[in-house]
């Protein structure tokens, strides 16, 4: 079934839609929720969440993407997870990549909007790099894989990956202060 | 700063770049096989089966029984064999009525080497010690159906038993060596006749921590020879000895004045009395031990008696 007969189901409130999402999409939720979250039960219970809150907003959100629109909803709640629970509970390997992204980002002010008006700097860098280094950027800290993973996805060495992170995290750093934000 | 800040801020990128970062599903699926290994589970255990480590396991244990079963059958079978020789008379003692020479004969010989095995079996707490001296060369002519130690006994002629008395003649050393060399023989306490073993060449003597219940008897035409033992003021060379008894040597022996032994050696040979005294002698040194606890000097007539000339 696709994207937009789903929809459409939950748009009638078609309980079958929740079942229909389920089918498509659960492997990838749960390999979004399971990159941030180390705990079976709370992948689980993350990615119930989300099937929940997308049952909740269509209507009368309207997608135009709802793989996308799907992909956010899970992260959104396993970083509420994550965040419920204690520091030590992290998985390490999502510790170093907010490691790594705090050298590169700098710090804001969440009541202000500002985190919007950076994140739209930030795609307005990725844009300007080069493809292969652009995706390797948003595997590495939007979908939370592992060095590993990566050089399997794209067919290139862990080191490669590795120096492609390094290099753009450093060209992200000289344009965002280039565009005028403060590194402390 | 909270790191999770960043990765709001991250996630608040257009969705065409996470769109165009999907991974497809062939990729997918094996990521998620890992990922799913990944997953943690608390509080269960992961069992990884491992066949080769059982087999392994299985092998080595096969192994280690085979090798275990093979050691000891190699040491069962390579074990030193353990001391079976045949009963020695025990209560040799001489008798005045009989001569060693008579003549006897077969059936009569046999019979009374069972009969005195038998009663030397029955003997456990008397300490005897014969040497033992074996000749390759002349073989008994009297044959037994008994035991094959007898078919070496030796048959006593009747023309010696005429002219030779029951007493040691106290003549000179052709007679003696002569006599000891066709006919060695013991008195058994009821008066028969018994053979006794010769020794063979290379055979040293050694005291038998146990009662010898068996004699091998043999006729001798070789002389005993003791090893030399060093001493003071004694030479090296081997003392020759013939290994038999007479009523003489009882009486000899019997008669000396003994004291506690002082003297540290091992006897050549030894005789049991009729009352199961026994006499060690050494032939070197010249000393008699009585029972083992009481030495006297030995006197020249009774060296002369087993080695002949002095």
């Amino acid at each position: 079934m696709d994207d937009n007969s789903i929809i459409e189901l939950f748009r009638k409130r078609d309980e079958t839609a929740i079942a229909e999402l389920q089918r498509k999409y659960h492997k990838l939720c749960f390999y979004i929720a399971g990159n941030i979250l180390s705990h079976l039960q709370d992948i689980e219970e993350c990615v119930n969440s989300a099937y929940y809150e997308v049952w909740s907003n269509i209507p009368p959100d309207s997608p135009t993407d709802l793989k996308t629109y799907l992909c956010h909803t899970v992260k959104h709640k396993a970083l509420d997870k994550l965040k419920y629970n204690s520091a030590e509970k992290r998985s390490n390997k999502f510790a170093v990549s907010l490691d790594e992204l705090s050298e590169c980002i700098p710090d804001y002010r969440e009541d202000m909007g500002e985190e919007k008006a950076l994140a739209e700097a930030i795609s307005r860098f990725l844009r300007t790099q080069d493809e292969l280094q652009r995706k390797v950027f948003v595997r590495r800290y939007w979908y939370g894989d592992s060095l590993a993973q990566i050089s399997e996805y794209f067919d290139i060495k862990e080191r490669t990956a590795a120096t492609y992170l390094f290099r753009t995290r450093k060209k992200l750093k000289a344009y965002l202060k280039k565009e005028g934000y403060d590194y402390e | 700063m909270n790191k999770l800040k960043f990765f709001k801020v991250i996630d608040l990128i257009d969705d065409d770049l996470i769109k165009e970062a999907e991974i497809k599903q062939k990729h997918m699926s094996s990521a998620d096989s890992k990922n799913e290994k990944n997953i943690t589970v608390s509080g269960v255990e992961l069992y990884h089966e491992s066949k080769w480590q059982k087999y392994a396991l299985i092998a080595a244990v096969f192994l280690l029984v085979a090798g275990l079963g093979a050691g000891g059958a190699l040491m069962f079978r390579n074990r030193p064999p353990m001391l079976d020789d045949p009963a020695l008379p025990s209560d040799i003692s001489e008798t005045n009525e009989t001569s060693p020479f008579e003549k006897k004969t077969d059936s009569e010989s046999a019979t009374e080497t069972k009969k005195k095995e038998t009663t030397t079996k029955e003997s456990t707490n008397k300490d005897t010690a014969v040497t033992i001296a074996v000749n390759e060369e002349n073989k008994s002519a009297v044959t037994t159906d008994s035991e094959p130690v007898n078919a070496e006994t030796n048959m006593i002629s009747q023309s010696n038993s005429k002219t030779v008395t029951t007493q040691a003649d106290k003549g000179g050393v052709e007679e003696f060596v002569s006599r000891a060399q066709q006919f060695p023989v013991v008195t058994s306490p009821d008066g028969s006749q018994q053979p006794i073993a010769t020794k063979p060449k290379d055979y040293t003597f050694t005291e038998p921590s146990e009662p010898v219940d068996v004699i091998i008897v043999t006729k001798p035409t070789e002389p005993v020879t003791s090893p030399a033992q060093p001493e003071k003021n004694i030479s090296d060379e081997p003392i020759t000895f013939y290994c038999y008894t007479c009523p003489e040597m009882f009486e000899i022996v019997r008669s000396l004045s003994y004291m506690p032994y002082t003297c540290d050696g091992l006897p050549d040979t030894s005789i049991t009395d009729s009352d199961g005294t026994v006499y060690q002698l050494n032939f070197r040194e010249r000393w008699v031990w009585r029972n083992g606890k009481e030495e006297a000097h030995m006197p020249d007539r009774l060296y002369q008696l087993f080695c002949g000339d002095c």
